[in-house]
Parts: C-alpha cells; structure tokens; sequence
C-alpha cells in the first residue's frame, strides 16, 4: 500500500504555504545532505522549489509544536550561480517577497574547511536572512587535533545563532532546533548590504574584499592545528596512472556483476508474483473486458514498473557509497581526459557504464553532471550501451544464425559476436555523443573545476535515503507513463476489428478448427498490433524481416526480450521458458516465396537493429522525466530508430 | 607562469587569474591570489591536475590551470 501513498499528494502540502520556511545551506561536502535527512527523516520529498520549476528537495517538518516547511538549498560557495538551475533558485534570495525566500537560513560550516565555507555565511548574513550557523564535522576535527573557539565568530556576527553539531551521528539537532526557534524572533533589516552583483569583476572584488576579512576570521577560530595536511595515502593509490585505472575497473566490474546477477534474483520473483496475480484475478473474477484489463494491461503494466526496481535500487545504493566516500570525484579525475574528446565529462563515465544494466538507472545517474551539454549528451547516447534487456535477444538470434565453432582455435565464435554487439553499442555511443558535441548550440563552456573531498567512510542515512528517493521518482514520475503504454500495448494485442481475439474461432486453410498454441497464434493475427505488424511489412522487407518479426518488434517496445516471448506466441510454441522449440520454430518460418526467414543476413539485421533501436518505453520515460520535455526522448527514437534501420538495412543487403 | 607549468615539489603563490569567467569559480574553490599552491597528481596523456591550495583540494583540466597566474616560491 505505501505504493499508493506515493502517489497521493502530501496531504499537509496543502496548507503549506502559510508555514515558515527554513532554508538548508551550506557548501559542497559540508554534511548538508546527512542534516537534511536527520531533520526530515523519509517525510522529505522533491518537488518544485516555490516560483520556479526547478527541482528541489523539501519536507514539512515539526519543531517544539510549530510546523516549517523546510527546503534544500543547492550546495554552494557562494551565492553566485555555478548553472541555470542555481541561477534561479538564489535569485529568489533578492527578493524578501518572493515565494522562496526562507523565514530562517540553517548554514553548515564545515570546521575543518571553515576558510573557504565562512564566504556563503557572510554573504548570506548580508542578505539579512536570520540565520543559524551549525558547526559542523567537530568530531573530524577533534581528530585532526583542532581547536576552535567561536568567540570572533560570534562578535563579527552578531545577529547569527551559533550551534554545534554532528550531522553524520545526528548529534545537536535537538539545541539546533531550539536555535532555530530562537532565530525567527531577529529582525535585521538595517545591515542589509549588496550581495549579487553581475559582472564578474565585481563579484571578484567582492570575494577579494570579503576573503581578507575571512581569512583573519578563520585564524581567530581555529586557535590551534597540528594536522597532517599531506597526501592521502588513498589517493596515491586511487589517482596513480596506471593502478588507478585497474582499481577502476575492479570496481566497475563489481558494480556491473553485482546489478547484473544480484538483481536477477528480485526481478523473477516480481516476474512470478505480477504473473500469480494476474493469473488470480483472471480466474477469482467473472470474465470479460474489465477483467481482462485488470490482469492483462494493469497487472502486467505495474510488474513491467516493479520489474526495474531492484536494478535502480541496487544501481544507486553502489553509487551512494561511491559518492558518499569520495572516490566518485577520483573517477572523474580518472577518467574526464579519455572520454572530453567525444564531448563527454569525466562523470559521464558512471551513468554510461551503468547503462550496461540498465539505461533507467544510468538516465538518472547523470543528474550529477552539472553542466547542461554534456548531462544531455550522457542522457541522449546511454541507451545504446546494451542493457541487459538486450541479452535474452542476443543470445536467441546468435544460437540462430551464428555457428557454434571455434575461431583461431580458442575463441568461440557466438561469443565473439556477443562481445561484438557490445563493442558496436560502447563503439556507437561514443560517435553519437560526438555528433551531439558538434550539433548542440554551445551554451556553456566546458569546464572543470572539482572539489576533491577527504574519504570518508559512508554515512547510511544518506545512502538508505538515495535509494528510496530514486526509486521513489522512478515509480511515480515514470511509472504512469509505462503504465500508460502497457494499457495501450495490451489493448492492441487483444482487440481487432472483429472484438476481443481471444474469443474469435478460427479456422486453418483446410477448414478445421484451430485450438491451443496454433489458435492463439492465429488469433495474434487477427488483433490491431497483429494488422499493425502485416501492414508495415513492407516497411521492414527491405531489413530481411517478415510480418511476424514486424509484430514481435512492435511488442518489445514494452521491454526488449518481450521479443523472444512474443516470437514464442507469433510461432505457436508451447513454452517460451526452453529456447530450444523456439530456435527450431523459427528455422523452420519461410518467406511467402519459400525462401528461409532466419537467414545469416536477417539475422544479423535483427542484431544490429537491438542494438540501436530504442526499444524501451521506460526509456522513454525516464529521458522525459529527466529533461523535463518530450522533444528529447522523441527526437532520440527517431534518431535511435532511423539509425538502427539503415544499419540493419546495410547489413542485410551487404551479406545477402 | 601559470599554475598548468607548476611541477611536483614546488610550491607557488597564486598570483592572478586571466580568466574573468571562470576567476569567481576558482577563487571560490580557494585559488585566491596569496594561497599557496602545490600540485600533487595529475591523470595520464595530459588529463586533469590534483591541486593542494590552502587545506583545500581541487582538480582541473590544463585548461583551466593556465587561466591561474602563479610565482613559484
């Protein structure tokens, strides 16, 4: 049931407007995201920051009997904005009415980093928002043998409220929610100064001119250091040209088995479960369209959203503990180099390999990159990593066409074509992203400038809260489309002109009864996406295919190895578990001219198509979700489609 | 010089930028003129450059690495 209660409206959303508002800030790798889900627990969720369009998590929070609606602020060093996204949300700061503007600002400052975190304070108590300042990360530097006093802190702000906190353990919350009673009651208007200047000179001046009364400030604070500033020894080892690289793909290869088998396991008994279901309300209610629609479309439209969940989980559960630990950043660095030629970002790299999966979790995964460009370059050529989806087609066509021998006397020849598949895929990718470096208007330079955190060990909180939150977005925001189209896809398959084909009787040409395998067979004919699939034959002839091929490729646009079990039902084999009676089946199809279907050359046209064609609706989905707008996933089927189609077309007339 | 010259073992002062769009950038990631700066890895055929400036760490491509002025100290 907490399934539902997702997709219901927050029902305290409604009177949220009339709530104070705190704001969460902080610079990057301050403990922002750990108080964020320390204050607000799994009640947070994202929604549209106030005014704006943009993205931003928030949850409505009770403290000592009041209720705030409490917002996460991006992470920052200043209020000058690094994209468009930050751009609009700070712009709300300018302006005391505007509907974003916070009652109370909570910034986190990270004490063993106070220097360069204490620029965001000053500028924010320049805006005059009350704030209250939670001292972050004492524990760390307690171990790094710090001491601090925050007595200059206190004179040089005067209005600010000061706590000490330890997000990661959850320690203080409760004396900083009694400060952030106590802020509300300041009221600051004459200290006002100006804070967003435009011009990049000015701004420069004005980090010049806060920086040294900062600098001074943070040598008041920290009253004694003897840290060990060298190199960590991690990074000596994670950063090294040529070790680095082999961590890298250790952990690549984890991650990628991991998602790969452990997930099998969950996703077949959602398979099994959905398929239960189905199956009992089929036969628990009296028969006819309502039921039908029940099992068939709805059932079977909610377990193709569940289906995915174990994937995105897993998937975003590894790259939390990457990201959480710091060795994120260490891929970027590892990795920016070889992939900036094809108009990519070092943090393309993980959402591309994830696609290997699954491209869903890797859509989402390149929220990460920050600059538009290169996150919609990632976004636009991760489908054609060949997921796991892919697989169960590969490993049909490749048992068809492709001999079972050995080649230079160790390699086998099915599985040079498998590893060939994927290759085209990675090969393809790479040269798309170029196209799109080229084709896109060059909005935003491209830059790095990247923060290399200290490791840190995982902090559970923020991972268990990635997870749900991914997962979450992917099951409301893009399950009602895959649900949509699984009601459509089914209602395709079951009607045709004639009513339901599942009750239509049907004849062979020697005029007996057809029943069983056969007759289901026949009656896939007889429905839209069967007249669908006979019509546009003469559109696929050109690939080697015929109408039964042209059904099955329509319907794996639910899920790509729909395809196998779709041929399974086109072909009249009993049982799609063994692929066996399928292979054979479908040596045995002809053409109406008598000639085999199953060629070498129709073969590796249907290979070559799958791995270009975008044949996934929760693809679709996601890439809509993502990018906000339905010109991108549209213009990338196209794209993906008309590619895979002169691809398969090339071949087909090349080996024929 | 610039900080993309700057070797192993040295240790430089930042002096200034010459790029006024990514200036506010670097100077927000502590490359702010007197910080003194040291590079520590760098990634193979010319990647990116692991930076100590001040207690911070930060990376960048040569590219942006020529934009900051230094004098070696």
């Amino acid at each position: 049931m907490f399934l539902f209660a997702w997709l219901k409206p927050n029902a305290s959303k409604l009177n949220a407007c009339s709530l104070k508002k705190i704001g969460i800030f902080g610079s990057p790798n301050t403990g922002k995201t750990s108080l964020f889900n320390r204050l607000t627990g799994l009640r947070q969720h994202v929604g549209n920051f106030p005014g704006i369009t943009v993205d931003v998590k928030k949850a409505i929070v009770e403290i000592e009997g009041e209720s705030f609606q409490v917002f996460d602020f991006p992470g920052a060093y200043s209020v000058y904005p690094k994209s468009n996204e930050e751009r609009q949300v700070f712009e709300t700061l300018k302006d005391s009415s505007s509907s974003g503007y916070p009652d109370i600002g909570v910034i986190l400052l990270d004490i063993t980093n106070l220097e360069q975190n204490l620029l965001l304070l000053d500028q924010l108590n320049d805006l005059g928002i009350p704030l209250v300042v939670a001292i972050n990360m004492t524990d760390l530097a307690k171990r790094k043998g710090l001491s601090w006093s925050l007595e200059a802190l206190r004179k040089t702000y005067p209005s600010c409220v000061f706590v000490e906190i330890n997000s990661r353990v959850g320690l203080g919350l409760d004396r900083l929610k009694k400060a952030v009673k106590e802020a509300r009651q300041i009221q600051d208007d004459a200290s006002k100064k100006p804070v967003f200047f435009e011009s990049n000179e000015e701004r420069q001046e004005d980090l010049l001119r806060r920086n040294d009364k900062l600098k001074t400030l943070a040598k008041q604070v920290i009253t004694a250091t003897n840290r060990d500033e060298s190199i960590s020894p991690l990074d000596k080892l994670f950063l090294h040209p040529v070790l680095g690289y082999f961590i890298f793909a250790v952990v690549l290869l984890a991650i990628f088995q991991t998602v790969f088998t452990l997930a099998a396991y969950p996703m077949d008994w959602i398979d099994m479960g959905m398929a239960n279901l189905a199956e009992l309300v089929s036969n628990g209610l009296p028969k006819g369209i309502l039921t039908d629609l029940l099992a068939d479309g709805i059932i079977a439209g909610l377990g193709g959203i569940l289906v995915f969940i174990p994937q995105i989980a897993l998937l975003f559960f590894l790259l939390a503990l990457l990201e959480e630990s710091g060795y994120l950043s260490r891929v970027v660095f590892l990795m920016d180099r070889l992939v900036r030629p094809f108009g990519l970002n070092g943090r393309s790299v993980v959402p591309l390999m994830s696609s290997w999966a699954c491209a869903i979790p890797g859509v989402m995964a390149a929220r990460t990159i920050s600059n538009w460009k290169e996150r919609m370059t990632t976004i636009f050529v991760a489908p054609l990593m060949s997921c796991s989806a892919r697989l169960p087609v590969y490993t049909l066509l490749i048992a068809l066409v492709i001999p079972d021998k050995e080649v230079f006397g160790f390699l086998n020849l099915q599985g040079l074509t498998l590893f060939a598949l994927y290759a085209l895929g990675l090969v393809s990718a790479l040269l798309l992203a170029f196209i799109v470096k080229l084709s896109l208007k060059n909005r935003e330079r491209s830059t790095l400038i990247l923060a290399m955190p200290d490791y840190r060990a995982p902090h559970w909180t923020n991972v268990w809260s990635m997870v749900y939150n991914k997962t979450k977005s992917f099951v409301v925001d893009a399950g009602k489309i895959i649900l949509a189209f699984s009601i459509i896809l089914w209602a395709a398959s079951t009607y045709g002109p004639d009513g339901n084909v599942g009750e239509l009787e049907l004849k062979n040409e020697e005029g007996i009864e057809l029943s069983g395998s056969a007759l289901q067979s026949a009656q896939v004919e007889e429905s839209f996406l069967g007249i669908v699939g006979q019509q546009i034959e003469p559109v696929i002839r050109p690939l080697g295919y015929d109408w039964k091929i042209g059904i099955a490729l329509l319907s794996s646009f639910a899920a790509r190895e729909v395809f196998v079990s779709s041929l399974a039902t086109i072909y009249a084999v009993e049982s799609d578990e063994d692929p066996e009676p399928i292979i054979e089946s479908m040596r045995s199809q002809t053409h109406r001219n008598g000639l085999p279907v199953f060629t070498l050359a129709a073969g590796l046209s249907l290979l070559v198509f799958y791995v270009y064609a975008l044949q996934c609706m929760a693809t679709v989905a996601v890439v809509k979700k993502e990018t906000k707008s339905w010109s991108w996933p549209i213009i990338q089927l196209v794209v993906m489609g008309v590619w895979a189609y002169l691809a398969a077309w090339l071949v087909y007339v090349i080996l024929s | 010089m610039n900080l993309s010259e700057l070797k192993k073992g040295e240790i430089a002062e930042v002096v200034g930028h010459t790029d006024q769009e990514l200036a506010t950038t670097l100077m927000e990631h502590g490359m702010i003129p007197g910080q003194k700066v040291s590079l520590e890895m760098s990634a193979p055929f010319r990647g990116p450059r692991m930076f100590k400036v001040g207690s911070a760490r930060v990376s960048l491509r040569l590219a942006e690495a020529q934009c900051i002025q230094i004098k070696r100290l």
